[in-house]
């Protein structure tokens, strides 16, 4: 039975900087009068020589001046594998007596097998999560995945125990990021590890209807999928369904607003608790950890939920789902695109053509590819006012179709992820193009406008 | 106290480093080649505001007694311009570091920088730093392998010494 009372270290560890432990701790030690200057100028010499070694070992024995940069990098991998040992003590008693009666170089010596250890386990998660990632098409989730798997043979531990090594892009739904190195990727991999686990608990359907619900671009987007599924998993227990159903549609948000709004703060609490509860016991979660991280995330989706309440905003975090497979969205599949040889021919051709009849007749009977369309608007073929005849020669589809590859927020009421807006080479001819659409969709009627944005949403390309 | 003290373990090696420079009069002073401890610390003073002004940290120090080892015995070098010729080696050499991504160790640019100034250059600094070094810089920058490895009819040699010059 605790009996309530903690036992009082010297040094609080709440007021050490996790990033930059020995020096926080060095510091409150001078504050707090635990060490005297003597002792911290010995542990500045033990340093001196410790980078002195280490940049040895680095030039092997070669250079005796390093750059900067070199020299801070090293410096900071020293620290790090110091603060590696000493964060692995239990108290700050005994970081104090390390620092007091221990050689830095026999810390050092400790803080690079811990560190080794750490690698190992890493190499344990990064197998695990090979075998439990979801299977999604968002973009930032494969790629970290994949520049994780390179960790192991990318980190340096003597001369860049600090560095990450790896690009990290997928947000995890709780990152504190005041760590670095192995020790932050191990964080790391171990998070989205039990992320992984918890969302495997839904079905891969139900995740990427959620997904496309969230958004169209949702595979381009930099989103936490479990942040996503668990609210929808929270909304469904408040809703009295099950905690596997993720379906949430605009009643169900009104019906949350009516009855969470009127709750006493106290009951709120204890309902989303409870609710908590009932969504670990229903999927059958056992791991402390994984229940941990799943009352953390609800914290702080309970306080969003308390502010979306404010403004009848529901919707924001209960994601409706999307069915792209539902024939709502039109699927188009492109046409043979023709081989650069024919391509030429046929620009040259539409290039001698005097009216402009004539070359809309060339697109029309040699154009079987929307690349190949593409490629001819931008291959200074069309000139200026030819652009209004070519395209007024379109349908919808053509237009909508066209409307995907403008920029996006050229339109208005047209928002649409376009990988052409981090394009900064377009073409003189290209930028014409653009214009022209702008230009022209600009000047069609307001519910023609509005037909062809509907079927651009629509439109998926396969 | 600083926040960032450890990053900056800072060491007065000044007096020693200077000590030292003057132990090399021991070997120089048989070819009438002597600093006096006024020299030897602006030398140590060059130095550290080289390292300082070119980005470098150096740690166990000796490159002044390296390089006046290695050009103690150059024809061109006399008690006169002895101090302003080492004031020059010093930044050339920390210059060179930089410029040669530090691919070439010291002693390797040490030798390279002698066998240049005593040969090729005539003992002429300016040469030294604006074309055989830099040549040599930029041949390891673009990942020649022979990087020192001489111009195909020296015509700059021509140009100075005349076309008798080998």
């Amino acid at each position: 039975m605790s009996s309530g009372i903690e036992k009082q270290y010297s040094i609080n560890k709440d007021n050490l900087d996790k990033s930059n432990y020995l020096q926080s701790l060095l510091s409150e030690s001078v504050r707090l009068k635990l060490l005297n200057a003597e002792e911290i100028n010995s542990i500045r010499l033990q340093l001196a020589d410790m980078i002195t070694m280490e940049t040895r070992s680095y030039t092997q024995g070669d250079s005796s001046s390093v750059t900067v940069e070199t020299a801070q990098s090293l410096m900071m991998s020293i620290i790090y594998t110091l603060d590696f040992y000493l964060k692995s003590l239990s108290s700050t008693d005994k970081c104090l007596d390390a620092i007091k009666f221990m050689k830095l170089t026999d810390i050092y010596t400790k803080g690079k097998e811990l560190i080794k250890n750490q690698i190992e386990k890493t190499k344990i998660f990064l197998d695990l999560i090979q075998r439990n990632k979801i299977s999604t098409d968002n973009i930032a989730y494969n790629d970290t995945i994949e520049s994780l798997a390179d960790f192991p043979k990318k980190y340096n531990p003597i001369f860049a125990a600090h560095d990450l090594v790896v690009s990290i892009d997928y947000p995890l739904c709780i990152d504190r990021m005041d760590t670095c190195g192995v020790e932050y990727i191990s964080i790391y991999l171990e998070k989205l590890y039990w992320e992984n686990e918890f969302c495997k608990k839904f079905s891969m359907e139900n995740i990427s209807n959620l997904l496309n619900g969230y958004s169209n671009e949702n595979t381009e987007l930099l989103i936490n999928i479990f942040g996503l599924v668990l609210a929808n998993s929270l909304g469904s227990v408040l809703l009295k369904r099950s905690a596997k159903d993720l379906r949430i549609v605009e009643n169900d948000c009104l019906y949350l607003q009516h009855s969470l709004i009127s709750m006493p703060s106290m009951d709120y609490e204890s309902e989303i608790y409870s609710s908590t509860v009932k969504i670990i016991d229903e999927l059958e979660i056992e791991n402390e950890f994984l229940k941990n991280y799943i009352h953390e995330t609800v914290d702080s989706i309970s306080a969003r939920i308390k502010e979306l309440l404010k403004l009848n905003k529901l919707s924001n975090i209960f994601t409706a789902m999307k069915d792209n497979t539902d024939g709502t969205d039109l699927r188009f599949e492109d046409g043979k695109k023709m081989n650069d040889e024919l391509f030429r021919k046929v620009t040259e051709e539409i290039r001698s053509c005097r009216f402009v009849s004539d070359k809309l007749k060339i697109i029309w009977q040699e154009v079987h590819s929307f690349i190949d369309l593409i490629d001819i608007l931008g291959a200074d073929c069309i000139f200026e006012n030819e652009y209004n005849e070519v395209f007024s020669s379109f349908g919808d589809m053509e237009l909508a179709m066209l409307l995907k590859e403008l920029p996006s927020n050229k339109i208005p009421g047209y928002r649409h992820l376009n990988s052409r807006d981090f394009d900064l080479h377009l073409s003189e001819s290209e930028k014409e193009w653009h214009a022209a659409l702008t230009a022209y969709l600009k000047s069609l009627n307001n519910p023609r406008m509005k037909k062809i944005i509907e079927i651009s949403n629509r439109l998926v390309h396969k | 106290m600083d926040k960032n003290f450890l990053l900056s373990p800072i060491l007065d090696l000044s007096q020693s480093a200077v000590d030292e420079v003057i132990k090399c009069n021991e070997t120089t002073s048989r070819y009438g080649l002597v600093l006096s401890p006024h020299e030897a610390k602006e030398l140590v003073e060059t130095r550290n505001d080289t390292l300082k002004s070119h980005g470098r940290v150096e740690l166990g120090g000796g490159i002044i007694n390296k390089l006046i080892e290695a050009f103690c015995d150059s024809p061109y070098i006399s008690q006169k311009d002895y101090s302003s010729i080492l004031h020059e080696l010093i930044e050339t050499f920390y210059y060179y570091k930089n410029e040669t991504l530090d691919e070439l160790s010291d002693d390797e640019l040490i030798d390279l920088m002698k066998d240049n100034f005593n040969n090729k250059c005539h003992g002429s600094l300016e040469l030294l730093q604006n074309r055989d070094l830099d040549k040599i810089a930029r041949n390891i920058r673009y990942g020649e392998y022979e990087y020192d490895s001489p111009d195909e009819d020296d015509e700059a040699d021509e140009y100075f010494f005349g076309e008798d010059y080998e």
